[in-house]
């Protein structure tokens, strides 16, 4: 039987795997409620999940088309 | 009538040899394909010359396309074929992804939501997209930025779903470790 803090381990490393399928809708009830509980209590995952959220939220807002502002040689 | 049936009518008839048929396609599509190839490329030049290649090579290719996909995403797997063969020369390694990089940055999630609306963040991400290892890069692209669906994206990039979504989760958690590296070099 695994320890609390492999138990633990094992659970962030479970919620980080399944964070895209979460935020695609592609993970079902149980597991959906299973990373939802598991991120309530972990303040690394929960940090984790933010900001990996705003990372794929980033992107969707680049969907209108690039303008020369934010081309790299502009920007960069 | 439905734009699809529309649709569905002009890629018959330039099944069958329509080119007029088949331009209406091309105008269609083409600003959206070169975006989506300049953001693949990030050279605006390329993703033009890949963008007429393709439109060439879809036109050829127009009495074999079964419609089984639809005709914007037959028409961005012949894109990204044409991009990749202009890139094939500068082959990228793929990144070391460490999902714990950042993680000492105890505020980044917790920014007002105005700074992750801003010019400046979203010119961080475009930025760090152009550094992601290209296989990495297409599926974010197809997926975050073009909004094709898991399915037609796969098709697209001609794996399996299960390969993409695990490919596009490796890039997306890349894109993050990126940005948190870009937060903690003082930005604001």
């Amino acid at each position: 039987m695994l320890n609390p803090v492999k138990r633990h381990r094992e659970h962030c490393r479970e919620a980080r795997a399944s964070m895209s399928d979460f935020l695609d809708g592609e993970l079902d009830g149980p597991a959906a409620r299973r990373l939802r509980r598991h991120v309530r209590w972990c303040p690394s995952c929960q940090r984790f999940l933010a900001t990996f959220q705003r990372t794929v939220e980033g992107l969707r807002k680049l969907r209108q088309p690039p303008d020369d502002d934010l081309t790299p040689a502009a920007s960069g | 009538m439905a734009a699809e049936d529309d649709e569905d009518r002009l890629v018959q008839r330039a099944r069958d040899g329509d080119q007029d048929a088949f331009n209406v396609l091309a105008a269609r599509y083409s600003t959206r394909l070169r975006h989506t190839l300049y953001r693949v490329t990030r050279d605006c030049e390329a993703a033009a010359d890949a963008v007429q290649e393709a439109l060439l090579r879809a036109w050829r290719a127009m009495p074999r396309f079964e419609g089984r996909s639809r005709f914007y995403t037959w028409l961005t797997r012949i894109g990204l074929n044409e991009a990749y063969r202009g890139l094939r020369s500068a082959v990228e390694e793929p990144l070391e992804l460490d999902d714990r990089v950042g993680e000492h940055i105890p505020t980044w999630g917790n920014r007002p939501d105005s700074v992750f609306e801003s010019r400046e963040f979203l010119a961080a991400v475009e930025r760090a997209l152009g550094e992601l290892p290209i296989d990495y890069r297409v599926a974010v692209t197809l997926r975050d930025i073009e909004g094709l669906s898991l399915r037609e994206a796969a098709d697209v990039v001609g794996i399996g779903e299960r390969a993409f979504k695990s490919r596009l989760h490796r890039g997306r958690l890349a894109l993050r470790a990126m940005l948190d590296q870009y937060f903690e070099e003082g930005y604001m």
